[in-house]
């Protein structure tokens, strides 16, 4: 318990740096909002507009701790503020719309990645020493693979090339959402090569870890007393030794799962998709304070709870800490 | 993916096997071929936020013009004779700070309450009261009632220049919008207006607008249904291809390969110049003052070459007076009309050979007190065209010994360096306007002079002169074409003799259409309006004249 409540504190002190930081960065950045908006809109809004702009946004000229107290006071209200590039929109509301589509997408190829890759590992460990490590070299190429640039191929070959998928959004543009058969195939349709890239550009790396770990711990002595002890083969494998190489694999999910709430930034933006990554590549090109630190912030809570959980996980399924405990 | 849901679209829809998909969207049953939509490229987004407050930062695309009506229809491409809209009638005093507008007298609001001479003077005092509001920087100072349909409007200044910018503000309903705390901060969700158009629906990817039969004008306007999908930069080529979209304004590499060609009855492109992208110097510098150095330089370039390389060949050269052509050609004078900017090596050289700036041992030329030409030219990595041009005018110039060497920074670097004045040299654009004072007044005035903190909003180059002013001014007191025309030949010697900046691109108006469905839209050939479907007032002149295509382009 003592452990735990130590993490805690730990945690709460890695939050306040993000929020403070999540506050200062944006505000150190060179350029400035309103004549962005000018330049950018190219002649569309008079260059004579930019007080009536900055009018509009609430730019203050306020002292920065000034601003700052502003901000924490805001953040307990939950009020992330209105967006710039959105204006008048609140923050909160942009990122309600974006997030389902980010967890939908992210989370569960995630998650499925996490199944399939470690699924395979304990069969590669178990098949050891067969032909099957010659499917190590391949893995190992993939893992390596930049997932941009895979990602970019497939968009090339697969939607634009052969137009079999399409090329971004997150279902078709002529229908309004509804809950009907078609709305959710057009739904799945439009994820599926996106969750193919993220899967293909991540389950090898679950594979090399849960391969290696496995392999690692059916050398122990304890399995080889298993073994001896005449149990079935599965229950050696899967009991004794996949129950155990599971653990760092399990940190590293935990850590994927808190990792999915920043979307992957690169596949939202290579395949347009309506999520969170998307969102936040748009508040940066705009410069929208606001929205960016909305964004961060629910990114950076995510990681912070995800190593969280992944913490009090590890006591729960590993005894030898809550032994140093 | 197509729109229109008939059995029949579907089989020209793109070859996406999700095009069953579409069958779907249509709530209502079969569509008929009169109710094919006309798709609209909208803003680069992936997911539309819904708000249609015109006067708000970022309404959706539409929202002015279609929904909520301006007083007049007044495009560039035909400054002097504005279309009567709200307003049949335009006034004004002699000196041009009070403008009489007469109204119609058979417009309703789409929620059936009708439309006055109050929702008139609600807009106006408005720009007056809530500043964050008036984003045309109108100086207005009153608006009242005179009469059942006239309203007076009075300005600080003469606002004779700016009678375009009053006849393209949206008109709000007063009943609805004097409910807002403030009407710059309020998301219209379920907009009201008078306009031609109705909101249908809306999702986060698609929006759709309905003809509003009630129009004084419905007749006119054929395309009963307006579609608004979103698609952002990178999908918009394919959507392009695919023949997803009618009507866009995006600037697109290899048009005719990616676009034209796979249907080139049907579609097209037109980019009339509607800016000028010019060579900046920083004028508060000492070195940049001397016209001879500027002089030299201009002779150094090849603008043709810079059409050809950087914008594909899309676009003419620009006039040595700035003025874009074809939007401005007529205000070119006479004494101007045949003169073109001439690449001239030799004689470059010579200039600066004169004005001492000998070359040093490198080839590089240096100032009479040693200080080399060679400069670094930044701009925003995310502008492909410019970076293009700016490696090739780095080479142009190569060959007399001044080096402006290309640096890519992010949008909001550049933005910054160019309106603090941190440069030396760096390009930017001017954008033509209502007319072309609007340009000349954002490439010369004085009024953009630096704030307290140093920055300025327009005339980057910090031009000063007091001849240009008085010029600006004489334009912007009189109603006169004959005086204004005067205003702005005598601007034009400004820009062609001293060169407070040098024209090297001509920026267009980025317009393609696809005609297969609707037909009709503006070309180089019957130039009515500038193609862009962004533009409140040119939007507005191109769908009264849009009509179904027969037979869908023979595709039955």
């Amino acid at each position: 318990m003592r452990f735990l409540l130590r993490k805690l504190g730990l945690y709460v002190f890695i939050a306040w740096a993000a929020l403070t930081l999540n506050f200062l960065i944006p505000r150190l950045m060179p350029g400035d909002p309103v004549s962005i908006l000018i330049a950018r809109s190219e002649g569309q809004i008079e260059p004579e507009a930019r007080d009536a702009i900055a009018a509009q946004f609430g730019i203050t000229d306020d002292p920065l701790i000034v601003q700052y107290v502003g901000y924490l006071g805001d953040l307990a209200r939950l009020d992330l503020g209105v967006s710039l590039s959105q204006y008048p929109v609140p923050v909160i509301e942009i990122i309600s719309q974006s997030l389902p589509w980010t967890l939908a997408l992210v989370g569960v190829a995630t998650i499925v990645s996490f199944v399939l890759g470690t699924g395979l590992g304990v069969l590669l460990a178990w098949r050891r020493g067969t032909w099957s490590d010659h499917v190590l070299p391949a893995l190992t190429f993939l893992n390596a693979i930049p997932y941009f640039w895979m990602a970019l191929i497939l968009v090339l070959l697969l939607a634009v090339t052969v137009n079999i998928f399409p090329a971004g959004g997150g279902y078709d543009r002529a229908i309004f959402p509804e809950l009907s058969v078609q709305f959710v195939g057009s739904l799945i349709y439009h994820a599926a090569l996106p969750a193919l890239t993220i899967v293909i550009g991540s389950f090898a790396g679950w594979v090399l870890q849960m391969r290696n770990m496995t392999v690692t711990i059916l050398g122990e002595d304890y399995v080889s007393m298993a073994e001896a002890k005449g149990l079935p083969n599965q229950m050696v494998l899967f009991s004794y030794a996949a129950r155990n190489a599971i653990l760092p694999s399990v940190t590293g999910f935990a850590l994927a799962l808190g990792a999915v709430v920043g979307g992957s930034m690169l596949t939202e933006v290579i395949f347009n998709y309506p999520g969170l990554g998307y969102a936040l590549f748009q508040a940066v090109t705009a410069q929208d304070f606001p929205l960016m630190q909305g964004l961060f912030l629910i990114i950076s809570l995510a990681v912070i709870v995800a190593n969280l959980v992944a913490d009090i996980a590890y006591v729960f399924l590993d005894p030898r800490t809550r032994e140093r405990a | 993916m197509t729109f229109n849901i008939t059995r029949r679209a579907l089989m020209l829809g793109s070859v996406g096997s999700a095009a069953t998909v579409g069958l779907a969207a249509c709530s209502g049953g079969q569509q008929s071929e009169e109710d094919r939509p006309l798709r609209i490229e909208a803003a680069d987004t992936t997911l539309f936020q819904r708000n249609f407050n015109p006067y708000s930062g970022t309404p959706l695309q539409g929202s002015s013009g279609l929904i909520y009506e301006t007083l007049r229809l007044s495009t560039p491409m035909d400054v002097r004779n504005p279309e009567p809209w709200l307003a049949t009638e335009f006034e004004w005093n002699d000196d041009g700070t009070v403008l009489t507008t007469t109204l119609r007298d058979d417009v309703t609001w789409t929620d059936g309450e009708s439309f006055d001479v109050e929702d008139v003077v609600f807009t106006f005092t408005m720009l007056r009261d809530v500043p964050a509001t008036n984003t045309s920087a109108l100086a207005v100072v009153d608006a009242v009632a005179t009469g059942s349909h006239a309203v007076e409007i009075t300005f600080e200044t003469p606002t004779f220049a700016q009678e375009a910018t009053v006849g393209d503000l949206p008109i709000v309903p007063e009943h609805i919008f004097s409910t807002f705390q403030d009407p710059s901060a309020e998301q219209v969700e379920h907009p009201v207006g008078t306009g031609p158009y109705r909101l249908d629906r809306f999702s986060d990817q698609l929006y759709t607008f309905i003809r509003n039969d009630e129009h004084w004008m419905a007749e006119q306007f054929e395309v009963k249904n307006l579609a608004w999908p979103s698609y952002t930069t990178q999908t918009m080529a394919t959507a392009l291809q695919a023949g997803d979209l009618d009507w866009t304004s995006d600037f697109i590499p290899n048009i005719e390969t990616i676009f034209v060609e796979h249907d080139p009855e049907y579609r097209g492109y037109w980019y009339p110049g509607n800016s000028i992208v010019n060579l900046t110097f920083n004028l508060e510098k000492e070195l940049w003052q001397d016209l001879e150095l500027r002089r030299g330089i201009s002779l150094a370039i090849d603008r043709q070459q810079l059409a050809d390389i950087a914008m594909y060949g899309y676009v003419e050269v620009p006039h040595p007076t700035a003025l874009p052509r074809p939007t401005f050609e007529e205000f070119i004078t006479e004494d101007y009309r045949d003169l073109e900017f001439t690449v001239d090596l030799d004689e470059a050289e010579q200039v600066l050979d004169d004005a001492g700036y000998e070359r040093g041992p490198d080839g590089i030329r240096v100032t009479p007190d040693g200080t080399p030409l060679s400069f670094s030219l930044q701009i925003p990595s995310s502008y492909t065209d410019w970076i293009i041009a700016t490696q090739v005018l780095n080479q142009q110039l190569g060959q007399i010994g001044i080096d402006f060497i290309p640096q890519g920074v992010s949008f909001g670097v550049w933005d910054e360096t160019l309106t603090m004045g941190n440069f030396d040299v760096t390009i930017s654009s001017v954008v033509a306007g209502h007319n072309p004072w609007f340009m000349y007044r954002s490439m010369l005035s004085s009024e953009y002079a630096p704030d307290e903190e140093g920055a300025v909003t327009a005339n980057f180059q910090r031009w000063k002169d007091e001849e240009s002013d008085q010029l600006l001014s004489d334009y912007a007191t009189t109603e006169d074409e004959v005086e204004q025309q005067k205003a702005v030949a005598g601007l034009q010697q400004i820009v062609v003799e001293q060169l407070p900046a040098i024209p090297v691109i001509t920026g267009p108006a980025w317009f393609n259409y696809n005609s297969r469905f609707w037909t009709g839209f503006p070309s180089e050939d019957n130039p009515y309006a500038l193609g862009q479907p962004v533009i409140t007032a040119d939007r507005t002149i191109i769908l009264q004249r849009l009509t179904r295509t027969e037979n869908d382009g023979g595709v039955t």
